[in-house]
């Protein structure tokens, strides 16, 4: 079957892969993010973006896929084991040259592609934030010491409704959104059956599985070398009116969107970049448009929007030759992409599915629209680990015998073997000689296993009395050396329908009994507790040093809460009415959540005489150890 | 050790930031401050200033501590290829590299712990102390700390905090403009310029040779002037009043916006002889007014009830320079 490039393509079915091959003209479209793309889309995409990025397809671009757990060692490069074992040349680099993040060696560009943001471990997260969207990359390493110029592309991809996992600093690196949900080539069919029909053969006869449709592969390698573009003034009053519409902080945003029109006039072979390319390249992001183009405020016919290509119609068909009128189309007044309806809830409970709806249905950028929850976007590394494997962590402080090559430490290595090296027969120019004897392994500082998570009833009828029965846990925390977080309940009359968390930098008991004596509230709201709590036991169990730890979870309640989750994550001054019945069940839900996180969970049970089996409830849901206490003042 | 040459957007096609810029030229020609922390909100440019005033200065990128890096790059170690043949070279390490020039830590609140305490006794001391591998030194090493932070990931450490002179609190360009229609303006000039730049940056570093060299002749002409520059007694009590009212933590408050002036008098008077104008080798109450928030916000104490730090009152400066005039 032949496969003809321009035919098929439905430019409005398709916006994806024009988004694609515009950022893949322009140099500093260095980081696109693919949201709601289905699983089987997402390297049938990265194949696509990677022959865009490609010169020839018989020379591809190196791709890497970033594994969520990958390690600092693994991401910027790691003491090559073989030098020891005189498996290699002495001209070969300590440091393995062939880390994920590292420049590509033999081509212009790599391609790293992120198959989920929001599950990316810590150290990934933080090497994303330094990478895209810089000019310079920078490995201090193990001897190490390498700068070089911007040279990864990244392509990432995430559920709209996982954004709130994500750091915004880490999003604001991918302004460049392209929706991706439904996404499938329309010639799919086709292609698989040809390519069945080929199995058979050798490899190079076989019929390719993957097709860029709409001919953009042809064009982008005709275009990528052209004379410098510049932005018609109208084109620049566009992009910021259309930029205020869709604001974020700082200037990525508008940037990329004039990325993207200078991407798009380039595979139209336009002269300057115009108010269409724009509206155009917004379009294919899914931003919000323009709702009053300039075109009526003025009097210019130019001025007005580019119509939508209908399906079937090609967009290289369809421009707008520059300098001229697009045909108006009022459907392009006011274009914000339909909600996306791939986002699926996290968390069992009806309030979580509503919150993921909310979040579905903002466009390009759900993380405006979310309150941030602080911890479980936290790109600081935590101070976390388990007990397997202990040794492979924390900062180096020394070196001590070993037996096996498990974590060595090459340097120690090598010095302990010098002062032999006479007896052992070595002569200059030559490796060293090594015996068992030698080996030598790093000594890490212990980081601390445990973690110690109280939620804390402060509101007005429990606050502060808690201290006596918090005891053996402050207790515990401080035997263990566990980091301490605090979550209050009902104690900030600032916001009174929010919990907040706070990290304690000392787990000594004033500083946890300080926590205790804030202000008082009067609601409870006990399900946006639990909800931060659950964020934090996920922050803890995502940095890759260390799979898991001991967790322990106290909460100190007399079971109430009165105030949805819902109500919580959408703090207003003056909310909606709601029903209190329904915290409730958002508290049972979230605790439900909870007890999957492998934790060991304890409920402090007050003994209240009006809400006797709520404690019970909760304690039944989190499948913890239900602790009656005696408050102080009782 | 491969360093590749690599392109930065030109120091005078930057647009905006000129606090930034102030306390990068102050820090520059007045090293004795301790350096510039960068804070503000994500993309406004505060690394590529950094990066774009180095290299207008040293031709090259400042010595950078990046946030992935192992204890040995930091301190210097044993060169291992060499060990391995039995040949002893000890590679320095990026506090040593960065001796008498700048040492720019990106995202510097994401830095490990360890990482910051051993960069805390350098900073603190003058002096890098080799105790490891069977090295046992001392060497003096003297750097200007840069660092460059997002506080939505969090304060650093208010030790760390310390060891740096000036902190400018970064904002969008527009949001400093005096009207809506100029900061639309900069939106435009910031676009057409960084997009320019993209598709042909070595066309607008040649369009700029002469302006950045114009620049950089400048703030060297300062530096040899800073050390002329008088700051009289008067306006020395005002910086120690100034650090008072705004309740400077630890001594350092009023010296540094001592020397903050000085280094923003050198500027203004190497720029007026620069334009054949001659200026007095003296500080202002001008120069102390565009240094104050530089010297002294970061130092302000955490107020107890909201536990955040204490607001930038800029009543407080038109009270004390009124009062200084009059």
């Amino acid at each position: 079957m032949t496969h003809s490039p321009s035919a098929a393509y439905r430019p409005m079915e398709n916006p994806v892969i024009e988004g694609l091959a515009c950022a893949a003209v322009h140099p500093g479209a260095t980081g696109i993010l693919l949201l709601d793309a289905a699983p089987e889309a997402l390297w049938e995409l990265a194949s696509i973006y990677r022959r865009l990025l490609s010169h020839h397809d018989k020379e591809l671009i190196p791709l890497v896929e970033l594994p969520a757990n990958a390690s600092e060692d693994e991401l910027w490069g790691q003491l090559a084991l073989f030098h020891l074992l005189g498996k290699t040349n002495l001209a070969t680099p300590v440091t393995q040259p062939d880390a994920l993040l590292a420049p590509p060696r033999d081509a212009p560009l790599k391609l790293v592609v992120v198959p989920d943001l929001a599950r990316l471990g810590l150290p990934a997260m933080r090497a994303a934030t330094l990478l895209v969207d810089a000019p310079v990359g920078h490995v201090e390493r193990h001897g190490l010491s390498l700068q070089w110029p911007q040279s990864l592309r990244w392509l990432a991809f995430a559920q709209r409704g996982d954004m709130r996992f994500i750091s915004p600093h880490l999003l604001d690196r991918f302004p460049i959104r392209l929706p991706a949900q439904g996404w499938r080539d329309p010639q799919r069919n086709e292609l698989l059956a040809a390519f069945i029909r080929s199995a058979d053969k050798p490899k190079r006869q076989r019929a390719p599985l993957i097709q860029i449709p709409g001919g953009w592969l042809q064009r982008v390698r005709r275009t990528r070398q052209r004379d410098l573009l510049t932005f018609e003034t109208e084109a620049l009053d566009v992009l910021i009116e259309i930029a205020d519409l869709n604001r974020g902080a700082g200037v990525r945003r508008e940037l990329a969107l004039g990325r993207l029109a200078l991407g798009c006039a380039r595979l139209k072979q336009a002269a300057t970049v115009t108010a269409a390319h724009v509206r155009r390249a917004a379009q294919v992001m899914s931003w919000q448009l323009l709702a009053s183009p300039l075109s009526e405020q003025g009097s210019r016919a130019t001025d007005k929007q580019p119509s939508v290509p209908v399906s079937g119609q090609s967009a290289l068909h369809h421009d707008v030759a520059p300098g001229a009128g697009a045909v108006a189309d009022d459907s392009a007044r006011l274009v914000g992409q339909p909600p996306s309806p791939g986002a699926e809830p996290v968390y069992s409970g009806e309030a979580v599915r509503r919150y993921s709806a909310m979040l579905a249905s903002a466009a390009a950028f759900p993380e405006d629209t979310v309150v941030r929850e602080e911890t479980a976007t936290s790109l600081k590394l935590v101070a976390v680990a388990e007990e397997r494997r202990q040794e492979e962590r924390g900062h180096i402080i020394g070196s001590l015998p070993t037996r096996s090559l498990h974590d060595l430490a090459l340097l120690p290595t090598l010095l302990a073997a010098v002062p032999y090296q006479r007896l052992r027969g070595w002569q200059p120019g030559r490796r060293l000689i090594l015996f068992p004897a030698d080996l030598r392994r790093h000594r890490r500082a212990l980081i601390p296993r445990y973690q110690l998570v109280v939620v804390l009833d402060q509101s007005d009828s429990l606050g502060g009395r808690w201290v006596d029965a918090m005891q053996p846990h402050i207790e515990w925390a401080y035997q263990h050396r566990a980091p301490v977080t605090v979550i209050g309940v009902g104690s900030a009359p600032a916001e009174p329908r929010r919990a907040h968390l706070a990290l304690l930098e000392s787990r000594r008991a004033e500083a946890i009994q300080g926590m205790m004596r804030l202000p008082q509230g009067h609601a409870t709201p006990l399900a946006h507790g639990l909800f931060l709590a659950l964020q934090q036991i996920e922050h803890l169990q995502r940095d890759v040093r260390s799979a898991t730890c001991q967790i322990r979870l106290v909460v100190a309640t007399d079971g109430r809460g009165n105030v949805p989750l819902m109500v919580s994550l959408q703090p207003m001054e003056h909310p909606p009415p709601y029903q209190t019945a329904s915290a409730h069940a958002d508290v049972l839900a979230l605790a439900t959540t909870l007890r999957s996180r492998r934790l060991q969970a304890f409920v402090l049970d007050p003994q209240s005489k009006h809400l006797v089996d709520l404690p019970a409830e909760v304690a039944a849901a989190l499948g913890a150890n239900l602790l009656f206490v005696h408050l102080m003042g009782d | 050790m491969e360093k590749q040459q690599i392109r930065v957007l030109p120091y005078t096609s930057v647009i905006g930031q000129e606090q930034v810029k102030l306390a990068l030229e102050i820090a520059y020609i007045a090293p004795r401050i301790g350096g510039v922390l960068i804070s503000g909100e994500r993309g406004t440019g505060k690394s590529t200033v950094v990066r774009t005033f180095a290299k207008m200065m040293q031709d090259e990128l400042p010595v950078t501590l990046p946030i992935n890096a192992t204890e040995d790059r930091v301190v210097g170690g044993w060169q291992l290829e060499k060990l391995l043949i039995g040949q002893r070279f000890w590679q320095e390490g990026l506090l040593q590299q960065a001796h008498g020039g700048f040492l720019y830590i990106d995202e510097v609140n994401l830095l490990d712990d360890h990482l910051v305490n051993m960069l805390l006794d350098v900073a603190s001391t003058g002096v890098l102390v080799i105790q490891r591998d069977g090295n046992d030194e001392q060497r003096e090493v003297r750097f200007t700390l840069v660092g460059t932070m997002n506080p939505e990931e969090g304060d650093l450490r208010p030790q760390l905090l310390d060891r740096f002179g000036m902190e400018v609190e970064v904002r969008r360009a527009d949001a400093m403009a005096a009207t809506p229609e100029i900061g639309r303006q900069l939106r435009r000039m910031i676009l057409d310029k960084v997009l320019q730049y993209e598709q042909n940056p070595d066309g607008l570093i040649a369009a700029e040779k002469k302006a950045v060299e114009k620049e950089r002749e400048r703030v060297v002409a300062a530096g040899q002037l800073v050390q002329k520059i008088e700051l009289p007694a008067t306006l020395c009590d005002l910086c120690i009043r100034l650090a008072q009212r705004y309740e400077a933590q630890g001594h350092r408050g009023d010296y540094v916006l001592a020397l903050a002036a000085r280094g923003a008098a050198a500027l203004r008077v190497a720029r007026t002889q620069l334009n054949g104008d001659s200026a007095a080798l003296t500080v202002t109450p001008e120069d102390i007014r565009s240094v104050t928030a530089l010297a002294l916000q970061h130092r302000r104490p955490i107020d107890p009830d909201t536990r955040v730090r204490k607001a930038w009152d800029t009543k407080v400066l038109d009270e004390e320079l009124k009062l200084h005039d009059s």
